[in-house]
């Protein structure tokens, strides 16, 4: 008798877990403005489903790769059906992934690749069309003709192949000069100082590109600064919220803006969910969800900006 | 200044005074590649830009004199920044408000100086350990109440410090002058400065000579700690804003390269503001050097390290 | 015995930071004789026996092997058989002995180490000297004498050839010396060349066939040591008659200034310590390496924590936590290692003299101009030579810097200085130059004197009375008449004198 109640307890405990969706998010804690963008979207996100009672999620933020692989062995030790995971690294983070993807957890990667074709489904945004995009708009608002300033963020990868787009993007008008590239490091302070630098130095600059929007904000600081905040295109990028407002305001020198969406990480979610309950999207002739998806970088005007504008986030 | 003027002291001083022909010698090489270089404005530009690490490595001086220290100064700039920005943001638009922000930075940072001193001190844990925690310590706790995110500010009365102009001159500058004119007199003509020395360049003789070394040890990390909130005022108030992640990265590195510039030793009892001064300053002509000439992006960490090398070189070879 | 030359050096100059600490020395070593080098501390012994065995490069000077001009290096002079013991032993507390013996030059068998082959190496050579060291055992575990030894194990394994010793009595007990003068002599009769390192004279008489004396850096003889009596000895390092070195003794007066009553330091390196100062006096203090003078003092001016006992100053108790208490108190301590805790050598020398008392030269900024006017007073009145104040104190030589030192000390107005071997690398004019300038303070100041000292002649010399220790305590009180070399070593070692040098 007594065997068989724990035995019924065992089972309805069991029952009640397998008819749960289970997916486990991991990513990086937020360490600058776009990982807290991606925190704050994966907690938006995931109370998207707080009355759906079948699906849970187990949220992970690490400050390390080494953390982040513990909080994925964990994950699966307490099991989970899909693992969304933003890399922190690609190299040290494959085997782990692999090996979800392996033990047949829905296994959705993030943004950062990994060095391995075993996963379900690989989302990320487009960093050629991040800086081709910027590059063609300034190249329109000067009419092919005048002298650009590139500030870009830390030299790295990404980095360099959006700076590379933008000057693909520029080499169609031969009478567009990139006057200067130097780095900004992504920091206001930095790009503050630079371009106080290069104001110095050049009488007549026509256009601005940095690499992100908070190196913007260090720009518009310098130049005000210096009185030269007219007769200029200012391009950032990414979409910080701040900026987005300046441009649904209308500001004079800040037109647009491109995105690299934080909440890519949402739509990963919703994959995720979709993928566990079998169901395609919408207008797909295909079954399920695609492997790999490339997000277009969406250009924000003053028409479109209240689209994209969150003031409740931290990005 | 000096009342015996031999021979003998006439060398010490042209020693002390290398820093400064590397200096010019750098701006007059930069000003003959780039022309823009030499004008005014960008001479302001290039005090501007070093007053922000200039003022730290001033404090971090007698911290490294005293035989110490302080990697947590980039880390502070950014938590002292961020309290200002979120006092000012508190208490609202007014002078009273501004001034109550600074007054608490300035608290913040004696208090975090004063910590770290009786860590290392009384706690006898190196420096180095002490404050590698607090460097850990202030970033993450910058980065949590922000969520990774910008600290920012509306108020005009605060922004209008960093980028205020004193008689045609950006007050950052000013007070990077008047700073280290304080500091040199704090550590050239006071006991406690004369202290600092003997401390870094003997413990143990400055123990028998009843210094009380542990005092001006702890001392010396509260100097830095003045130091650092002096720097984040002027830095938030300029920018209106702190990053969580991004204010005062390697601002530790940069003044502790402009103190060794300077002459500071790393084993203590070395070193002078004057020297610190004008490192600062040789960091700042290669900063804006760089960005005057185009250098490519890859090539900046290889330029500068040389320069930093050289001019410690040029400095020990002079001394031989 | 052939006189046979086997190391010999010709002007040999050496400079420290410009100054000049060897003056053109001549020394040649035979084989199978044991030398004796002498001379006060600061003659310049270590250093001219650092150049011989290749870890020093002398600024002049050519050294000769065999009769070839040769340039050594410590690993070439090893080849060549000579070997320093230092006054540092060399040994790696945390290895066995053999492992010691054979560090660097471990025996292999194949691949692996040949340990049995090892310890039996090591037990004959023990043999050999007659010695009964267990190879096996760790030499953490053994006395000073025997490391001692352990070393001299270690140079006959590497087939020496002249070994120097630096001083290596300085640690060891009356019964471990003539313990050690046994192995120097059979090591003399294998044909092994010792040169042996001393001020004690006794020792040197006993155990040397020939004596080079050094003062201040300069060889001042050269002989045959049974052609000098000790005396003689004694006033050839010294440079001077004895009765010249040592002002004439000063008679302090009857009033107590200073007691000290049952002190013992928590760490026990000073027990139940008693003893008193009066007014304008000398009191020595005399022991071994470890007696806890040191300690007792460092107790007395608050760097050293205190278990129990009292500090009366002019019969009144007195609380001392710290060297700030015991300034204030007007009492200062010399420490015995100048170097590291005496004097700042990378500060200015005028900023070094007015460490201690900067309160008198700034309200709030310094008065370098009074600070200078100080130093220059002391300058003159200690007979201080440097070129300028703003030297730098690690350029001037041993005396001046121990001068300096005091001229901080006394320039607090304290009255009871505790000198810790003040005339330690000190050459012999400085030296008396010291004793002179106490004598002076005496005189001029009302000053009273507590000087710890390990130099017997000194202490006999300007002492008026003597505390003697040994393991923590105070062993014994000497005065008057009862002050001899013989006296102060049989308290310091509780042993009789006399007997132990049998040859």
């Amino acid at each position: 008798m007594r065997k068989f109640l724990v035995f019924l307890v065992l089972a309805i405990v069991v029952l009640s877990f397998a008819a749960k969706i289970r997916v486990g998010v991991a990513i990086p804690a937020a360490d600058h403005g776009w990982t807290g963008g991606m925190v704050w979207w994966a907690q938006y996100a995931i109370k998207q489903y707080q009355n759906d009672p079948d699906v849970e999620f187990y949220l992970v933020t690490a400050k390390e790769p080494s953390e982040q692989i513990a909080q994925v062995q964990a994950l699966m030790a307490k099991g989970i059906d899909a693992l969304v995971i933003n890399p922190y690294e690609s190299a040290p983070l494959t085997p782990i992934c692999v090996q979800a993807f392996r033990q047949g957890i829905f296994t959705v990667i993030v943004d950062r690749g990994i060095n391995s074709e075993e996963y379900n489904c690989y989302i990320a945004g487009d960093n050629y069309m991040y800086g081709y995009l910027a590059g063609k708009y300034i190249a329109e608002k000067l009419k092919g003709k005048g002298n650009i300033v590139v500030i870009r963020g830390i030299p790295c990868s990404i980095d360099d192949e959006r700076v590379q787009a933008f000057k693909d993007a520029i080499s169609l008008y031969p009478d567009l000069k990139i006057i200067a590239e130097q780095p900004g490091y992504w920091s206001r302070e930095k790009a503050f100082e630079v371009m106080q630098t290069l104001l110095t130095k050049f009488g007549t600059i026509d256009a601005v590109w940095t690499g992100d929007d908070d190196m913007l904000h260090g720009v518009l600081l310098a130049l005000k600064q210096a009185g030269r905040d007219k007769n200029m295109v200012l391009v950032g990028g990414a979409c910080e919220k701040n900026m987005v407002k300046m441009i649904m305001d209308g500001h004079p020198l800040i037109g647009v803006n491109f995105t690299y969406p934080p909440n890519m990480i949402s739509t990963a979610i919703n994959l995720a969910v979709m993928a566990l309950r079998k169901q395609d999207l919408n207008g797909f002739y295909q079954r399920g969800i695609p492997r790999k998806i490339i997000l277009a970088t969406e250009t924000v005007t003053k028409e479109n900006a209240k689209d994209y504008y969150f003031p409740e986030s931290v990005f | 200044m000096i009342l015996i003027k031999d021979k003998w002291t006439f060398k010490l001083n042209l020693s002390k005074y290398i820093i400064v022909f590397i200096l010019v010698a750098l701006m007059i090489f930069s000003g003959i590649l780039s022309p823009a270089f030499l004008k005014p404005r960008n001479i302001l530009n290039i005090f501007w830009q070093t007053s922000y690490v200039g003022i730290i490595a001033i404090g971090i001086t007698f911290v490294m004199i005293a035989g110490g220290i302080d990697l947590s100064v980039g880390s502070m700039v950014a938590l002292l920044g961020a309290l200002a920005i979120q006092s000012v943001n508190k208490f609202g638009d007014s002078a009273l408000s501004v001034f109550l922000s600074i007054l608490l930075t300035y608290g913040l940072g004696i208090l975090l100086g004063f910590g770290t001193g009786l860590l290392t001190t009384k706690g006898k844990i190196p420096a180095f350990v002490t404050t590698l925690g607090g460097m850990a310590i202030y970033r993450s706790l910058v980065l949590n109440f922000a969520n990774g995110g910008v600290y920012m500010t509306i108020s005009r009365k605060y922004s209008d410090i960093g980028m205020k102009f004193v008689l045609g001159l950006p007050l950052p500058m000013i007070v990077f002058i008047a700073y280290a004119i304080v500091a040199y007199i704090l550590l050239d003509k006071t006991k406690f400065g004369r202290h600092v020395y003997a401390v870094g360049a003997n413990e143990t003789a400055a123990l028998y000579s009843a210094i009380k070394v542990d005092m001006v040890r702890t001392l010396t990390y509260v100097v830095s700690g003045v130091s650092v909130a002096t720097s984040a005022v002027l830095l938030s108030s300029m920018m209106s804003s702190v990053s969580s992640s991004s204010t005062g990265n390697g601002f530790e590195l940069d003044a502790i390269a402009a103190a060794v510039i300077g002459g500071t030793s790393l084993s203590g009892g070395k070193g002078s503001v004057f020297g610190t001064f004008f490192g600062a300053l040789i960091l700042g002509v290669i900063n804006n050097m760089l960005v005057m000439l185009n250098v490519a992006v890859y090539l900046q960490g290889m330029v500068k390290g040389l320069i930093i090398i050289a001019a410690v070189l040029l400095q020990n070879l002079r001394k031989e | 015995m052939v006189d046979e030359v086997i190391l010999s050096a010709k002007d040999i100059c050496m400079d420290f930071s410009s100054v000049r600490v060897l003056h053109n020395v001549d020394v040649q070593f035979e084989k199978g004789m044991v030398y004796g080098v002498v001379g006060e501390n600061g003659a310049g012994k270590s250093t001219l026996m650092r150049i011989l065995s290749g870890f020093l490069q002398p600024t002049r000077g050519d050294i000769f092997i065999e009769g070839h001009k040769v340039q050594l290096n410590p690993l070439k002079a090893k080849e060549y058989g000579i070997i320093l013991i230092p006054q540092e032993l060399n040994l790696v507390d945390s290895l066995r002995v053999y492992e010691n013996v054979f560090l660097g030059s471990e025996v292999r068998k194949g691949f692996f180490l040949n340990r049995s082959s090892m310890i039996e190496a090591t037990r004959r050579y023990m043999q050999q000297l007659s010695l009964r060291i267990d190879p096996q055992t760790y030499v953490s575990e053994l006395s000073p004498a025997q490391k001692q030894m352990v070393e001299i194990v270690k140079a006959i394994s590497k087939s020496v050839k002249i070994l120097i010793m630096d001083e290596p009595t300085s640690s060891l007990s009356q019964e471990e010396i003539s313990k050690l003068f046994d192995v120097i002599r059979s090591m003399k009769n294998s044909g092994i060349t010792v040169v042996f390192i001393s001020h004690k004279l006794k020792e040197v008489k006993v155990v040397t066939d020939s004596l080079i004396i050094l003062r201040d850096g300069r060889k001042v003889h050269e002989g045959k040591t049974k052609e000098l009596s000790e005396r003689q000895i004694a006033e050839l390092m010294i440079g001077r008659k004895i009765d010249e070195m040592y002002p004439p003794k000063l008679s302090p007066s009857n009033e107590l200034i200073l007691q000290v009553k049952n002190l013992t330091t928590k760490d026990g390196t000073v027990k139940n310590a008693n003893f008193e100062v009066r007014k304008g006096e000398i009191l020595g203090f005399y022991g071994l390496v470890g007696s806890g003078r040191t300690e007792l003092m460092e107790a007395i001016i608050g760097v050293r924590k205190v278990d129990s006992g009292q500090i009366l100053l002019n019969g009144k108790q007195v609380k001392i936590e710290s060297p700030q208490d015991a300034k204030k108190l007007g009492i200062v301590y010399l420490p015995e290692d100048r170097k590291t805790a005496g004097i700042i050598l990378s500060l200015q020398v005028f900023m070094n003299t007015t460490i201690m008392s900067l309160e008198k030269f700034s309200k709030v900024l310094l008065g370098r101009r009074r600070e200078i006017e100080t130093f220059r007073n002391y300058e003159k009145k200690f007979d201080i030579k440097t070129r300028t104040p703003f030297q730098l104190a690690k350029t001037l030589s041993g005396g001046n810097q121990q001068k300096v030192v005091i001229s901080k000390l006394v320039n607090t107005g304290a009255k009871i200085f505790i000198f810790d071997e003040p005339t330690r690398g000190v050459d012999v004019n400085a030296k008396h130059q010291i004793y002179e300038i106490m004598h002076q303070m005496i005189k001029e100041y009302d000053a009273t004197f507590v000087v710890v000292s390990s130099e017997l002649p000194e202490i006999i010399g300007i002492c008026n009375r003597i505390m003697v220790m040994r393991s923590g305590e105070i062993t014994a009180c000497i005065s008057g008449e009862q002050i001899s070399e013989k006296n102060l070593i049989y308290h310091a070692t509780g042993l009789e004198e006399g007997d132990s040098y049998k040859g």
